[in-house]
Parts: C-alpha cells; structure tokens; sequence
C-alpha cells in the first residue's frame, strides 16, 4: 500500500475499506484455491510414473478408512448407504478447499506461514502414502513435490495479488496511470489461468497416464495359466440338474458376487506382485508370480459363501479355481506352533484373520490365480488371492493378497473383527430355493422346485422340502461333486390349486439338520429355513 | 474489468479443482460392495426421494429414508422404524422369506399410523388370518418393475399388484397417491426410499383389495 497520501487527493470515501478487505479476501482464498489445485495436479501427474497408491487423495482415503472407528463407519453406511466412498472423496476434497482457502488467506498476510502450510498438508499426503501396506520410500514423491509445486504456485499468485493492491492503492492517490493497474489486474489473471490449466494438464495427464501405465487388464491378458499337475476330478454327471431356473453348477465370473471396501479396484499387474510370508516363522520369504507359477499346481472346486448372506440370498457362489497350496507353504518356511492366526493382508490395506490350525488341517486351502479357467478377474482379486474351503470370505478370502503374517489372535484383530464380526466363522449350513421364485403364478400340476444347498467341509446328507407345514418330503440331491461345493437339490411337487408356502431343510454330512431359528447375519452369519410362497391355479 | 478478473479467475479455479474430483469418480468403476447379477445400480441420493414428508423424516431419522440400499424388501423393511407394523405382518403371514425375493419390484409400505386407523380389534384379528392377511400385503407388492416418480401420472396410472388387484398411481401437482380397487386414496408421504430390490414408497393409509378377493 501506498506509504505517502498527498496532500491534495480526497480522503478515502467510507465503502473504499470494505472493497479493499473483500478484494483482499478474494485474492487470498482464490491463490489458495488455485495452488491446492496446482499441488495435487502435479501430485497425480507424478503418481503416474510410481503407482497408484502413491496419489495423496487416494492414499489420504484408504488411510482414512482403515483408521475409521466402527460407530463413525456405521453412521455413515445407515446416512449414505452404498455412496460412503464417494461422500468420503467428497469430503476429503472439501476439507482440501477449506484448508487451501485458509493458506491462501494467511499467505496474504504473511506469505512464508502460507507456504509452510502447503509444504506440511504436503507432507501429511506422504505420511498417508507410507503408511499403505506395499508403501516403498518413492510413494511419498508425489505428494513431497506437488506441495512444492503448490507453494511456488502460491507465492506467484500471492505477489501478483500484492502488486494488483499496490497498483490500485497508487492509481487511487494519483501516483500512476490506469494503465499500470490493469497491468497488475492482467498479470494476475494470467497467472490464475496458467495455474488453472496447468492443474487441469497435469492432472488429466496423471490419470490417463495411470490408467495405462498401470493397467493391471493388459498384465492379466498377457498371464498364460499353467496346466495344473493335480488337476479337480470331473464333475461327476448329475451334477448339474438343469432345472429351469436353478443356478448352473459353476457361477460364471461375470455374475459372481462381490463384496469389498476398496475405494477403486486395484490394479496389480502381476510382474509387479510379490507376496511377503513373515512373522512367526522359521524364515520369511517373499514370493514372485514367477515363483508362484513355479510352485505345484492345484485344481479344485469350492464354493464361496459372504458371512452377509441372508437366508435365501445370492452372496455365494462357486469356481474352478486354480492356484498353489498354502499349507505346503506355510510348513516350507516353517510355523511357530503359537502362531494360531494368519494375518493375509490386501494390497489397499484390508486385513483378514484364518485360523492356522484350519488351513493346516488337510483341505485345500489355496493361494488361488486362477478362477473358472481365466486369471482371476480384476475386480476377483488379480493376480492372487486365498481361498479356504469352509470359511466365511471374510475371514479367509482376502482378494489382491500381497502379505501373510503368522501371529495370534490375541495380538490382532483384523478389518471386520475389529467392527465387531466374529473371529472364528466356519459357513453354517444353508440351503436356498431357486425355483419356483416368489409369488410365482403356477399351473396345477407337477412343478419342480429346485434350489442349492452347502455345508462347505461337511458335506450334505440330505434334503428336504416342506408344503403348507406339512410332512418334511425328500428331496432328489445331484451328484456329489466334493465336500466343498454346494450341491443342487429337486423335489417334483404335485402342485394343486390354491396359496402354498414351500420350505427347505438341510442335514450336513455330520448328521446336523438346520434349525428354524432365524438370526441375522452379524455377527457369525444367519441361520434359518428358507421359504417361497407361490399361487397355484 | 476487475469484477471480470475476479469471476474468470474464481471459474478456472472451480475448474480445476473439480477435474480431480471428476477423474476419482470415474476411475471407481465397479468398486461398490454386494454387486449381483439382475442389480441395476440406483442412482442413490435424496434427490431420488419425493413426497412431502421426507425431510422431515430425515431430520427425525435418517434410517427411515437411507441405509437399506444394500437390503432386500423384508430386511430393508426390518431396519426402518416407520415400517415396524408393517414387518410385524409381514412375519405373521410367514412372508419375509417371499417378498425379499422380489427382485426387481417395488413396495407400498404402510407406515405405523396407517396401520393405527385400522380399529385394534380388527388388525388383530386379520394378524390372525394368514389367508387374509397375505391377500392384503401381497396388494402392496409390484413385481418386476421400479415405479419411481414418473410412474405417477396426472392422469392415474394403472399398475398390477402381486394380489391382482390393480393399484392406480396418481399427481396432483406436489401430491402423489395410489388407489386401491376399492377406491380408498393411500397418500404417498416419502416415496423413492432405495432398496437393494427396488424402490420402497411409504404411505399413510393400508390398501384393502376388493371384497371378491379370488383372483
């Protein structure tokens, strides 16, 4: 501002003040608004040659949500149901704004606070990268320069601010011609349109350049599965019952259920995997996907179950999968006999918890790459994941596996334990009617009503149906394919005229027979016989 | 001049601030949880909503209008505080079962006061009789297809129910009600609530079907 008022120019008019705190203002929170974005423009431009994980937002997020306590994760998912992420990315960068906007307005006062400012949030985006669980030292580039990016940008924007108040402040005392201050108006919106367009370069760059260069679709596409050297059994015939409206025996990957908290499905090109075997054991070891691949092959069935599945519901589901054994893995690098949890870890930093006595105990637990004869698709965990016959995936599924840790139960919760889910959870004993469906409107006569049943490791015994509670009725059971899987189950039903309520019951291998008693899926999975009404006419 | 600088300036800043935010959204994909086969995915927000009570449904208690976008019609029912009389019936007539595997479909789901001008005795004893009961819920049940708010029309559309009976939805202006066959008007008090199988639309009154229920 102008130190000297001459003597002859008018004294300031009242609204002068005003207008000059409100440019102030404007110009501030408009610098910081503009190098905030300047940073994380040039972050995510730099991102692209480290890796996605590297990005502060996303890191910031994933960071966040690991550290969410259960009672705020919960409030969010009753208030935004399935848009928790997005209202998180969202909230991320508003917060961002407010902090830029704050910035800017302190560097207007005194320049060097505000650039520190943008050096620690900078700063704080890295601490996030390193704490991602595949976090190497170049996961914090990113966020380290774009902070220097943005505290350049930041001075730049603030002296062009500066000498835009100088410039008015001299031309209002007479000073200097108008000239000179549309110069200084001009300078500064130049400089807030070059930061503006540098942003938007650098940070559409930074994506598209991610999205190719980190592509894990063309690495899947390039993967050649290996034959196995102990391949499944056939499928006996009668397996498959191909009744109109049941399920196929397999599910095919395209409509196989998912259930995850990742913020964007991860992309692992698989020369890029490696898989970290640590904690109570006799040696660590840190596999390749070449040394996965070098590894006895295993071939086997087995269906998958989500402990969130209700009665009736769709969140099961089976495969071929291919892959390695992991108990002839864990006994190679040798396990402490206390050591009774294997900690598997994904590469966003979600955890979960497998008993070690279960995956040692005989079944084919897999570390598993591929699935119905493809590589596990991208969002089924590419390029390895674990699968456990007879546990809930939640406590045994862990998709883009990067980290197994032998430790105890007692040392570590893992991700849904620690919300409250139960540690130990072996797949209660389900069955479902497929068909006829709800409030199907029937013809008199014979209807085959056909569905699945499963008791993972157990097998199942039997069947049975029930009509309008009547007498339990045994249903015609496929062929078995292995304990693993479900199996397909059909009852020829007479159907005659009027409303009827059918019901289904299974008997696991031991002889257990489902209960009626209804629980809901938190915390162990629901119990309960399901049933469909239907109209005969 | 300068209120140009300032308003480009402030644009190009919007801009760029919300290109990042365009590119997270569009890199997201398919990462929402329990995905299925038949899932057309709801573009979930209060946006979706109409129907003049539910902000203030919102304000008392968001579980009344979100959180059940994950959820089956039954269960998605069993989590909302307005539709506890309703999830009563439900379990009476041994349905749960049943209409959570309504899948696509929409709900009219009575609210607890609509059951209360029902006399006690009455809802009592049709709470008792299975056959009943059903043909009256099952009145409330549209298979197959998602009605949101287009579906009502000044002139009244006509839709089946799962019963039989035909429901007519109806707009006047801010009002949107559906009428049972017996002619009674069921106000539509917050309609569009997400579910997992279809959209829920929560009404004050219970719909009767006609007197000759045999379809």
């Amino acid at each position: 501002m102008s130190a000297n008022t001459p003597a002859n120019s008018e004294p300031p008019a009242q609204p002068r003040p005003r207008r000059h705190r409100l440019r102030r203002f404007v110009t501030g929170a408009l610098s910081g608004l503009l190098a905030a974005a300047a940073a994380l423009g040039v972050a995510e431009f730099i991102a692209a040659f480290i890796g996605p994980q590297s990005s502060p937002v996303i890191a910031i997020g994933a960071a966040f949500i690991e550290a969410t306590p259960t009672s705020l994760e919960q409030f969010a998912i009753r208030t935004f149901g399935s848009n928790d992420k997005l209202v998180l990315l969202i909230g991320i960068f508003t917060v961002l704004g407010l902090l830029a906007v704050a910035m800017g307005l302190l560097a207007r006062r005194v320049l060097a606070l505000g650039m520190a400012g943008v050096i620690l949030l900078g700063v704080v985006g890295a601490a996030a990268a390193m704490t991602r669980p595949t976090a190497s030292p170049l996961d914090a580039v990113p966020s380290l320069v774009g902070a220097l990016a943005g505290s350049i940008t930041l001075m730049l924007l603030i002296r062009a601010a500066r000498s835009v108040e100088a410039s008015i402040d001299a031309e209002l005392s007479g000073d200097v011609s108008f000239s000179r201050a549309i110069l200084a108006h001009r300078r500064f919106l130049l400089l807030s349109l070059g930061s503006a367009a540098l942003t938007a370069v650098a940070g559409t760059a930074g994506r598209v350049l991610l999205g190719s260069r980190f592509n894990a679709e063309d690495s899947r596409q390039g993967v050649r599965l290996p034959k196995p050297d102990s391949p499944a059994p056939s499928v006996p015939a009668g397996a498959d019952l191909e009744v109109p409206g049941l399920v196929p025996f397999f599910t095919p990957n395209p409509v196989f259920y998912k259930v995850d908290t990742t913020l964007v499905t991860p992309q692992l090109p698989a020369a890029e995997w490696s898989l970290r075997v640590h904690g109570m054991v006799g040696r660590e070891l840190r596999l390749s996907y070449e040394d996965l691949l070098a590894r006895p092959i295993l071939e086997r069935d087995i269906t998958l179950a989500c402990v969130s599945n209700e009665v009736g519901g769709n969140l099961v589901g089976n495969a071929r999968w291919l892959g390695i054994s992991l108990a002839d893995l864990l006994r190679e690098v040798g396990v402490d006999p206390k050591a009774d949890q294997i900690v598997s870890r994904s590469t966003d930093g979600w955890t979960c918890g497998t008993p070690t006595q279960v995956v040692m105990d005989g079944r084919d637990a897999l570390l598993a790459i591929g699935m119905n004869g493809e590589p596990l698709p991208l969002d089924h965990g590419f390029p390895v994941r674990m699968v456990v016959p007879g546990l809930y995936g939640y406590v045994s599924a862990c998709k883009w596996l990067v980290d197994l840790r032998l430790t105890r139960f007692a040392d570590f919760d893992s991700y849904w334990v620690e919300r409250g889910w139960a540690e130990q959870a072996p797949i209660k004993t389900a069955s479902r009617i497929d068909t006829p469906r709800s409030f199907a409107k029937l013809s008199s006569g014979t209807v085959p009503i056909a569905g699945v049943a499963y008791a993972q490791h157990r097998g199942i015994d039997r069947v049975e149906v029930s009509i309008d509670d009547g007498e339990w009725q045994q249903a015609r059971l496929a062929a078995e394919d292995s304990i693993e899987t479900w199996r397909q189950w059909v009852y020829p039903w007479d159907a005659t005229p009027g409303d009827h309520r059918i019901e289904v019951r299974a008997t696991d291998g031991t002889g257990d027979t489902q209960s009626q008693e209804r629980v809901t899926p938190f915390p162990s999975g629901a119990t309960g016989q399901h049933s469909v009404a239907v109209t005969v006419t | 001049m300068k209120i140009k600088t300032r308003r480009v300036a402030m644009a190009s800043a919007a801009v760029a601030l919300v290109l990042p935010l365009a590119a997270c959204g569009n890199s997201n994909g398919d990462e929402s949880t329990t995905t299925t086969a038949d899932q057309a995915s709801p573009a979930t927000e209060a946006a979706g909503n109409f129907g003049p009570d539910c902000a203030t449904f919102q304000q008392n208690n968001p579980s009344i209008t979100t959180g059940m976008e994950d959820d089956p019609f039954a269960t998605a029912a069993g989590k909302n505080p307005e539709l506890a009389t309703l999830t009563n019936a439900v379990g009476k007539a041994e349905l749960i079962d049943t209409v959570n595997g309504v899948k696509p479909g929409t709900v009219f789901a009575p609210v607890n006061r609509a059951f209360a001008k029902i006399p006690a005795e009455t809802l009592n004893s049709v709470l008792e009789d299975k056959p009943t009961l059903m043909n009256i819920l099952t009145l409330h049940v549209v298979k197959t297809q998602k009605l949101t708010e287009s579906s009502f029309t000044e002139s009244g559309a006509k839709v089946a129910s799962v019963q039989g009976g035909e429901l007519t939805l109806k707009r006047e202006g801010e009002d949107f009600t559906v009428t049972d066959p017996q002619g009674n008007k069921a106000r539509v008090l917050c309609g569009g609530v997400q579910t997992d199988s279809g959209p829920v639309h929560l009404i004050d009154t219970v719909l009767m079907p006609a007197a000759e229920a045999k379809q």
